[in-house]
């Protein structure tokens, strides 16, 4: 019987409390009496059935007046709710985001253990976190000597034109050794990866997406054959979907790979050009990236290791690949996460400032309902109840928002590899709740527990209120702080961006456009190509309507196309200066027809340009600022031979303004010859038009069919949309960063308007006395504002502070802007401060209209 | 009909309202009255009875006495006369129902009253 009794005591607990108390003893003394047991156990169900209905029915009715309590006070509730769904659907997006583009990992079973050797670039290159690319031969020869790599695969990238059946068109195109795809650990979707076997056939792997947009899925597509370049491929294999090349500086969705290189090729100057391979290694079992370290660092000591003698001693690197495409991605990832706590603390500081503000206000209310007789569980409960209507309304509204505000967001950025397939992500999206819930129900009870602390009883209740105040001038002085640290950020990020788009790149890339021409054999050797072929295509152009000029080139700055480069030898100076191989005499070639400075509005500050007969004449050269810094930095450059071999030397006819192949690097030295009458086998036609690209690519399409229709539809690069590409990381993080800062600032701005407001609201009273008394209005509203704006400095003081640790973070973001940039620092400053007055001064107006004798009445 | 608002009652309350129309009683013995009355049929647990009287207190339909009680932890109610003009209202409600019935020969015809 005992055990029953403990057991119905037990089922009690599940009634809510205050019906517990009240008849727990009349229920038990019933149940005594009972003793069948069909009616005890029918007794014990019922218990529970009803106790579980009651709650449920006292907590619906406490919800429905908290809900009736909120709509009383319509601005408040807007004003809370929507802070917490600009927080949630603020942070939610910039999280997915980030998660799609940087923090997924790599699509590859053993990414952590992949790795990328480089070269160190030496220190001409500015571009210090760009992976210079090695030679095959280089990365043999470190594979070889080293201890710490199982195997390795190499891949290069470019275009190529693909032809199936009748259909034509230029795909990204990755030539890879046959172990590529098993060394990244990448299983086919259908088919196999290249087989070591039958290497002698040239086998092609395409993409899930080129198989479904140019072959219908089918699933027969195994062993048919594709033409790339004039070279036929067997398919052999479909790549999974979503399937990208780790390529160091971003990651690239790429439709074919081959395991056959499009082979070296040598142009009719006689310089050497070497493809951009990408050597991917992988760590043997039992090794980790510390040892693989230490083994390359080793090779880079022993002298007589992997070079061979008379060759330069490069410097290697190898570094995880993560490391290599996201490494310096990791701090500025951390700089947002921080940025977006940042967000989401001075919403809830706001949030939870409101709560204290209202709370203060329902004094009056409460002390009427506790000597009614509601305990203060009651009112906790009351509370806790607002609280919560106001965190589901806001989270609802939140998720809301980010499912609207995700594909704006998405079209406002620059486009990133992987960003596009961003969907909003639930375990971000619960977090981002999660943590403003739990911060609106502190922040709603807290008040509470003060009223509990200073239960005195009766209505005054002073010491809450002062302990509430000065809890709300901190949280206010803290979200200044914090917005003060965003701006400052996103003050030096748009100084880098300005200074970017500033930066002088040697021409006028305005309506610049690049047609590119490449030609192979069916061997796969390069076709070397006839100049008259170019000259006409190019005089084609010219002819169409609307074109300004066309000009030939061999490269053209931002096509990112083709890289001649080359080691240069001086006449008269020692060959200890000018071996071979030797990355400090490495200069760039570029063959170009006589209007070409013209045309792309390059200075030539001394002698002459390219004249018609330069091409049948006497070599000549043109070369430019950078070449002659580095080679003749006492200036006397002009009529010097340089070459890069002794017995075809160039004489130095000219020398032009430098011209940037990248925004953020410096200007490699560079040497223009002219575009001769020797074959070649390629060429761009750089063209000025202010006609668009798709026209173009229609007109330049039917004029080379005509001429020439084996070359096929060249493709057209824009080189204004090739040097946007080169500010798009910038433009990504001003965005970010830039968006957060201005919510931040927004928030910060409601705070101290809210703070003001209510001060303001809570003296009314004592301000009224003080007018009656004869205190001029103008003197209270200095003295209102004034506290607010000592409070605003405290928190721009320490936001100041923050920001000189904050900004070191960004530094690498940076171009050319220092982290303690001053105009940043002090516009920051400027900007809060006439902010946060502002939005004093508006509520702190109020007093002008207090009328002395109304509040005295009021009370 | 007055007492729109709460009628019909539901069974268990009208129950009780019509043991405490004879007469005061505590809990316990409301709930054994109606289990005698229906022979059996309606059986009120502890569970479902207090909550309803809690209800019943709070809206004035019955009433704590201040009689006198052998277990000190029993209280005894009586009707209020809100309860029984309530519990009439109902009665009247379901005569009129059972009148209905008759007339319509789903209860034998009554000899009339």
């Amino acid at each position: 019987m005992n055990a029953l009794r403990m057991l119905f005591a037990l089922l009690l607990l599940a009634y809510p409390g205050e019906f517990r108390r009240e008849y727990r003893s009349e229920i038990m003394a019933d149940l005594e009496e009972r003793h069948e047991p069909r009616l005890l156990l029918h007794a014990a169900w019922d218990l529970v059935v009803t106790a579980i209905g009651m709650r449920v029915e006292w907590l619906w009715r406490d919800l429905e007046y908290a809900v009736r309590m909120l709509r009383k006070t319509p601005v408040f509730t807007a004003v809370v709710v929507g802070t917490l769904a600009l927080a949630i659907a603020g942070n939610a997006v910039v999280f997915s985001i980030l998660d799609t583009v940087l923090l997924k990992p790599l699509p590859y079973a053993n990414a952590d253990r992949l790795g990328i050797l480089s070269i160190i670039p030496n220190a001409d290159s500015l571009g210090t976190n760009r992976l210079e690319s090695l030679t095959m031969k280089d990365a043999r020869r470190i594979f070889a000597a080293s201890h710490a790599f199982g195997a390795m695969t190499t891949a290069s990238f470019d275009n190529s034109r693909m032809r199936a059946g009748s259909n034509q068109r230029v795909v990204g195109r990755v030539s890879v050794s046959p172990n590529y795809f098993a060394v990244l650990g990448v299983r086919p979707e259908l088919g196999i990866f290249f087989q070591k076997r039958g290497m002698a056939t040239n086998q092609a792997v395409i993409s899930d997406a080129l198989w479904h947009s140019d072959f219908g899925a089918v699933p027969t597509i195994l062993g048919r054959h594709i033409v790339l370049d004039r070279m036929q491929y067997t398919i052999v294999g479909v790549a999974p979907r979503g399937m990208v090349d780790p390529l160091p500086s971003t990651l690239l969705a790429d439709d074919v790979w081959t395991n056959a290189s499009k082979p070296a090729v040598a142009s009719a100057q006689g310089v050497a050009l070497s493809p951009a391979v990408f050597p991917i290694v992988s760590l043997r079992d039992g090794t980790n990236w510390n040892a693989a370290r230490a083994d390359i660092s080793r090779i880079n000591q022993n002298k007589a290791g992997p070079h061979a003698p008379g060759e330069p001693s490069n410097t290697y690197d190898v570094r995880s690949l993560s490391a290599a495409i996201f490494g310096s991605a990791r701090r500025f990832l951390f700089v947002v996460f921080a940025a977006v706590s940042g967000v989401v603390l001075i919403a809830c500081a706001n949030v939870a400032n409101l709560l204290v503000a209202r709370a203060a206000a329902r004094d009056g209310e409460f002390s009427v309902r506790s000597s009614l007789g509601a305990t203060g569980r009651a009112i906790y409960a009351q509370v806790m109840c607002e609280t919560l209507v106001l965190a589901f309304c806001g989270s609802v509204l939140g998720l809301l928002l980010a499912g609207a505000a995700l594909p704006a967001a998405l079209s406002a950025m620059p486009a990133f590899p992987r960003a596009p397939s961003t969907t909003l992500n639930l375990s971000v999206l619960l977090y981002v709740c999660g943590l403003t819930v739990a911060v609106t129900i502190l922040a709603g009870l807290l008040p509470a527990i003060w009223r509990a602390a200073v239960s005195g009883g009766g209505f005054a209740n002073e010491r809450g209120v002062v302990r509430g105040s000065g809890v709300r001038a901190t949280l206010v002085g803290a979200e200044i702080a914090i917005a003060c640290t965003l701006l400052v950020c996103s003050g030096l990020l748009l100084r880098s961006f300005v200074t970017m788009t500033k930066v002088n790149v040697g021409f006028d890339s305005r309506n610049l456009y690049a047609a590119q021409f490449i030609e192979q054999t069916p061997g796969g050797e390069l076709r070397n190509q006839h100049p008259m072929l170019a000259r006409r295509i190019a005089q084609r152009i010219r002819e169409i309507p609307g074109v300004q000029g066309a000009s030939i080139a061999q490269m053209v700055p931002f096509s990112h196309a083709f890289s001649m480069r080359a080691t240069i030898c001086i006449a008269g100076r020692p060959a200890s200066l000018s071996g071979p191989a030797n990355l400090k005499n490495e200069v760039g070639i570029n063959a170009v027809s006589p209007n070409y400075m013209r045309l792309m509005k390059i200075g030539l500050p001394r002698g002459r340009a390219f004249i018609g007969e330069d091409t049948t004449g006497p070599p000549v050269a043109i070369v430019d600022r950078a070449f002659v810094k580095r080679f003749f930095p006492r200036g006397n450059a002009l009529g010097k031979r340089i070459g890069c071999v002794p017995a075809h030397a160039w004489r130095i006819v000219g020398i032009a303004a430098d011209t940037r192949d990248s925004l953020t690097g410096a200007s490699q030295p560079l040497v223009y010859v002219p575009f001769t009458d020797q074959p070649t086998p390629f060429f761009q036609i750089v063209v000025r038009t202010a006609r668009g690209a798709s026209p173009l690519a229609k007109d330049v399409g039917a004029i080379v069919r005509q001429l020439d229709p084996s070359l096929g539809t060249p493709p057209i690069v824009s080189l204004p949309d090739s040097m946007a590409q080169d500010t798009s990381r910038t433009r990504l993080s001003l965005l970010l960063l830039g968006a957060l800062a201005v919510l931040a600032l927004v928030l910060a701005l409601a705070g101290v308007y809210s703070i003001v407001s209510y001060s303001v609201q809570r003296r009314y009273h004592e301000i009224g006395i003080r007018m009656a008394l004869g205190a001029h209005p103008a003197t209270i509203l200095n003295r209102i504002v004034a506290r607010a704006l000592v409070q605003s400095a405290i928190g721009i003081g320490v936001g100041i502070v923050m920001s000189a640790f904050a900004t070191r973070a960004i530094a690498d973001q940076l171009f050319q802007t220092s982290p303690f940039d001053a105009t940043a620092f002090a516009g920051t400053t400027l900007l809060l401060l006439s902010c946060s007055a502002f939005a004093a001064v508006v509520p702190a107006l109020r007093i002008i209209r207090v009328d002395p004798a109304v509040t005295l009445r009021y009370e | 009909m007055p007492f729109e608002d709460v009628l019909p009652l539901s069974p268990r309350s009208f129950y009780i309202l019509l043991v405490l129309a004879e007469g005061e009683a505590h809990g316990y013995a409301i709930a054994q009255a109606v289990a005698a009355a229906t022979g059996g049929s309606v059986q009120i647990t502890p569970g479902t009875l207090y909550p309803i009287v809690r209800q019943m207190l709070a809206d004035g339909w019955i009433a704590e006495t201040t009689g006198t009680n052998d277990d000190p932890r029993r209280r005894t109610y009586r009707l209020s006369p809100r309860g029984r003009r309530i519990a009439q209202a109902e009665a009247a409600r379901l005569e009129q129902a059972i009148r209905m019935a008759h007339r319509c020969k789903l209860l034998p015809a009554s000899t009339p009253a």
